[in-house]
């Protein structure tokens, strides 16, 4: 055979190859970033969130400002002798969320400031030991460990929609048992700073906050974006016994190391109830659609995976429409009903579900809310 | 070169019609809107040279036939050009199928049908004009014109997959042809930690197309058309943290249309090469101990694929070919990309098998997905084989 016929060929498809190829570590660097959310240090003062449950927006001697990703956070705070009082703004707080200082019990004093640019956002003044040195600080609601019954919402997929968006927090806002929601991925339609800071903006129009992990229509810009304005991608919280986990599948997949921090949070929340929200499912209802991950032999160890830590319910988004259906045992939703190009022909508009859970029982019990 | 019996001929009518109906009659259709062109016509093989080289890749890659346009192949050029509108048009259908019904669970398949499909002959029209203006006179090869009765492979594959374990397998595998049929079993199984084995099977019924055995009639060329069955088994298990343990098996079902079409057919200058393409669908068990559950889902099957014959002597023959596949259930599994597009998408590979005795060869692939795969075996024929 030709030798340039066989050169021309096998460059042809190594392009095709390379550029159909992509890359097998594309959620790896969005993983990093996790690890490094919640920490932060200025000139005498650094912080340290548990868990990374917050991402740190602003640290000066005098100002740290938080954005939660969970109920109940706490922090370590280092700070030099003689350092002045610090106002600590959180955003993204239960509206009834209060600041206490674990340690030192004496030497630290806190003060409520009023004003406040959001109903979720709360404000403190922070003294610190006069000899400086570490504080643990807590930012929590009262009820964190209450038991009984309670009930939160779940939804995805707004998009393009965010100009409509307040339709559905007007209806979230009318049903006064939501203590907060969590949201599946997909905020924005591309990920664009604007976009972000839009949603963002637009939560206001909520009495309670929003925790949420990415979609893929966060990854059309720069894929860690969505760090800088609302914190982690992977991560695990527990408030009233109830565990609730947020992964990043926004690239139909998990990071590797996201497997090794699952295994953790799966240990911590298998004698509770506990939840599991994700963008895109690991398994499509319709599976010759596959919006879904890109390996089945992936999707069916993270199902496997789940099913062996108890997991009681996993939330996706992605698809825009709602399905309830089961996945390794566990019972699954697909609420993409946040206002994004809807599937068509399967009547379900835009919607959102709510969960009422009882951890003493171990029961919780779904529900789809239709806006449209 | 062999010559075609009156069988052979007619074999090479049934297959006309038959195989892959959106290639051929894309091809057909711009055939008869050439006056002058078409397989019938003769056209004059077009010029080697760098001018001819390098407008197959610019501006070739966006107007496939440029490198047959400007060697003289002007009918052959244009046809290329056609197809590649064509293409461009059922992917533009696919996609926005897709998208205007929010891939509606109703409608999916047959757009991503479309799309595939598209997809396919875009490519490979681009792919046959580089072809043509870089293969030699005559083409780089001719195919098999009947099959051996036995092909076995037995090999080693590397997957590198950042989330799965057992990443180095060795596999054995068998192609066993009696006339029109075919039974193929195989197995792969991990050689390192954990467990991560994949047994297959394929039950195939050529309609037209080259067949094995003695007595068989040499085909016209490689052109064939078939129905297949097939079935996989794949377990995988891993140990976690804790009491916890990754482990499911899957068992998938699948029926689909296989065929490939010689492009000799549409151009003396495309002799030596081909088009694959393949459709049809799964449905699968999946079956998680931790939950003592089995759960169903289904699969698309999508496959299309552009390739080479080499040599022309059956102790010295081989085949190449690129390809596009849908499958997310294997150890490529879909494309993972930054960006947006994760998931939907399969993967793409390159394979080929050279013969290096009348017996022996070897088979060497490289697949890119959710994992890059690369493979190499070594490989057995017996029985009567005929270029």
């Amino acid at each position: 055979m030709s030798r340039r016929a066989t050169a021309g060929l096998i460059a042809s498809w190594t392009a095709l190859l390379g550029a159909g190829a992509g890359c097998v570590e594309v959620a790896d660097a969005r993983a990093r970033r996790d690890a490094r959310i919640g920490q932060a240090e200025a000139a005498g003062i650094a912080v340290q969130v548990r868990g990374g449950l917050a991402t740190v927006y602003e640290l000066t001697p005098a100002t740290l400002h938080l954005w939660l990703q969970a109920p109940d956070v706490t922090l370590d705070l280092v700070t030099a002798a003689g350092a002045p009082p610090v106002e600590i703004i959180a955003g993204n707080a239960l509206s009834d969320a209060t600041l206490a200082a674990l340690a030192p019990v004496a030497g630290v004093t806190v003060e409520p400031i009023a004003a406040a640019a959001a109903p979720t956002e709360r404000r403190w003044r922070v003294t610190p030991p006069p000899g400086g040195g570490a504080s643990t600080l807590r930012i929590a609601p009262a009820d964190s460990a209450a038991a009984g019954p309670w009930r939160f919402a779940v939804f995805a997929d707004v998009q393009e929609a965010i100009d409509r968006v307040q339709d559905i927090y007007r209806r979230m806002s009318q049903d006064a048992g939501i203590r907060f929601a969590v949201m599946s991925g997909d905020l924005t339609r591309n990920g664009a700073p604007e976009q972000l800071a839009r949603f963002r903006t637009e939560m206001t129009g909520l009495a309670f906050p929003i925790y949420m992990t990415l979609g893929n229509h966060e990854l059309g810009v720069r894929d860690d974006l969505f760090h800088d304005y609302f914190g982690r991608g992977n991560f695990s919280f527990v408030y009233r016994n109830v565990q609730f986990t947020l992964l990043d599948t926004a690239s139909a997949t998990l990071a590797p190391v996201v497997y090794d921090w699952l295994g953790g949070w799966l240990i911590e929340g298998i004698d509770r109830v506990h939840f599991v929200f994700a963008h895109i499912p690991p398994l499509d209802p319709i599976g010759t659609r596959n919006g879904a991950f890109a390996s089945r032999l992936e999707a069916n160890k993270l199902l496997s995976l789940l099913a062996s830590g108890h997991v009681d319910t996993t939330f996706y988004g992605h698809v825009h429409s709602y399905y309830a259906y089961s996945n390794a045992g566990i019972p699954a939703y697909i609420t993409g009903g946040g206002g994004a190009i809807p599937e068509q022909l399967d009547g379900i508009g835009r919607h959102y579900l709510t969960v009422d859970v009882d951890p003493a029982a171990q029961t919780s019990q779904v529900a789809i809310v239709r806006v449209d | 070169m062999t010559d075609l019996s009156s069988e052979a001929g007619r074999d090479r009518s049934a297959v006309g019609v038959v195989t892959v109906a959106p290639i051929l009659l894309a091809l057909l259709a711009t055939d008869a809107a050439i006056a002058g062109g078409g397989a019938g016509g003769a056209p004059p093989l077009p010029r080697r040279g760098a001018l001819p080289a390098a407008a197959a890749v610019v501006p070739g890659v966006l107007l496939h036939g440029s490198g047959h346009f400007a060697g003289g192949d002007r009918p052959t050029a244009w046809r290329l050009l056609r197809v590649e509108g064509l293409g461009l048009g059922l992917m533009l259908a696919g996609v926005g199928g897709l998208a205007l019904t929010g891939a509606s669970q109703r409608t999916v398949e047959p757009f991503i049908w479309t799309a595939a499909a598209g997809g396919g002959l875009f490519a490979s029209s681009w792919a046959a004009d580089l072809y043509g203006v870089l293969a030699p006179p005559g083409g780089t090869g001719d195919p098999q014109r009947v099959l051996p009765g036995l092909e076995a492979r037995f090999g080693t594959r590397y997957v590198s997959d950042p989330t799965l374990a057992g990443d180095a397998l060795v596999g054995l595998a068998l192609d066993l042809r009696s006339g029109r049929w075919r039974f193929s079993p195989g197995a792969w199984a991990a050689t390192d930690v954990g467990s991560n084995t994949r047994f297959e099977g394929e039950l195939a019924f050529r309609f037209v197309g080259p067949r094995a055995g003695a007595g068989a009639a040499e085909a016209a060329d490689g052109s064939f058309f078939d129905l297949v069955a097939g079935g996989i088994h794949h377990r995988y298990s891993e140990d976690m943290a804790g009491p916890l343990r990754a482990a499911f098996d899957m068992t998938t079902f699948e029926l689909r249309a296989d065929g490939r079409y010689d492009l000799q057919r549409t151009a003396r200058s495309l002799a030596g090469s081909f088009v694959e393409a393949s459709a049809g669908a799964g449905i699968g068990a999946y079956h998680y101990p931790a939950a003592s559950t089995s759960e169903a889902n289904t699969l698309l099957l999508a496959r299309f694929g552009f390739g080479i014959y080499l040599g022309r002597r059956a102790d010295r023959w081989g085949e190449l070919r690129a390809y596009y596949d849908h499958r997310h259930d294997d150890y490529a599994g879909g494309l993972k990309m930054p960006g947006l597009g994760s998931g939907p998408l399969g993967h793409f590979g390159v394979d080929g098998r050279a013969f290096l005795t009348p017996h022996w060869g070897f088979r060497a692939e490289v697949q890119a997905g959710a994992a890059w795969v690369a493979g190499l075996a070594l490989v057995y024929r017996y029985g009567r084989v005929a270029l």
